[in-house]
């Protein structure tokens, strides 16, 4: 009787606050930022080290670029690789660490569904280099660069906002 | 005589350049990025460190773990002692296989450049 009595507490307070946040995520919105725009340009910068922080962080990035065509707007989005985060990015379980492995695969996914979607994904050449990377071995889905920070000012003069992740 | 000395002394100064100049140059060429007879080469990331039994292990991009030890006659560059090397560095190692130990002649810790 104690036990169900403390499991209902449980249930009833888990509830609550799933509904809370529920409730206070749909209060806000960016509908000021948003204002008579109709198209928007996005650069991701990527060069996370940590694979749990890179797989959180295409979540977010996803969320991002829906939020944004779900208020209407149509989105242009590139996101670049480059430092550590390039060896997720590549072919197989190859150039990671054995305990990575299981997040490389997450984030082999998002890689595949953002190109899937129309945005374009890039990696910087140099980067490829300093990790001694083969061209080869990135996924299709690649497209390689001369050098990612030239994208980063090209982009941005092209009117790409850019979003760091590093 | 003079005149000879003049002509001399430029020579025996490029001949010391020369030989001072070569020293380090030999020593880069004999670690070559590239596995030999007398020694084994693997480029990778550092997976473990073990400072108690002096050893890291290393995964090469494409490959299994190795674990690597270190003695006191290894040639440590851009690090001066084991504890300093951490997970996901870039290495270079050239070792040798000593009773199915890898015994490790240098270690190079690459610099992370943030490209």
């Amino acid at each position: 009787m104690k036990d169900l009595f403390t499991y209902l507490l449980v249930m009833c307070f888990t509830l609550g606050s799933l509904s809370a946040a529920a409730a206070s995520q749909a209060e806000f919105d960016n509908s000021r930022a948003l204002d008579g725009v109709q198209k928007t340009s996005i650069y991701f910068d990527v060069s996370l080290t940590d694979d749990a922080l890179l797989v959180v962080r295409m979540d977010l990035l996803d969320r991002t670029i829906r939020t944004l065509e779900e208020s209407g707007l149509e989105v242009n989005a590139v996101i670049g690789f480059r430092g550590h985060a390039s060896r997720f990015i590549t072919e197989d379980d190859h150039y990671v660490l054995e305990e990575e492995i299981d997040n490389k695969k997450k984030i082999q996914e998002w890689v595949k569904r953002f190109s899937d979607r129309g945005v374009v994904i890039e990696q910087c050449a140099i980067a490829a280099g300093m990790h001694d990377i083969a061209p080869d071995d990135f996924l299709p889905q690649v497209t390689i660069v001369g050098n990612g920070y030239v994208s980063l000012v090209g982009y941005q003069a092209q009117g790409y906002a850019v979003v760091p992740m590093d | 005589m003079k005149e000879r000395v003049f002509l001399l002394l430029p020579l025996l100064m490029l001949g010391f350049l020369l030989l001072f100049d070569s020293g380090p140059l030999a020593a880069e060429e004999m670690f070559e990025e590239v596995s030999t007879e007398d020694m084994l080469y693997v480029r990778g990331l550092v997976s473990k460190v073990d400072t108690a039994q002096m050893q890291i292990s290393v995964r090469p991009a494409k490959g299994k773990r190795i674990s690597i030890t270190i003695d006191p006659d290894t040639q440590l560059e851009g690090v001066s002692q084991i504890d300093e090397f951490e997970k996901e560095q870039q290495v270079k190692v050239w070792y040798s296989i000593d009773n199915d130990i890898n015994r490790a002649i240098k270690i190079k810790k690459l610099m992370e450049l943030g490209c």
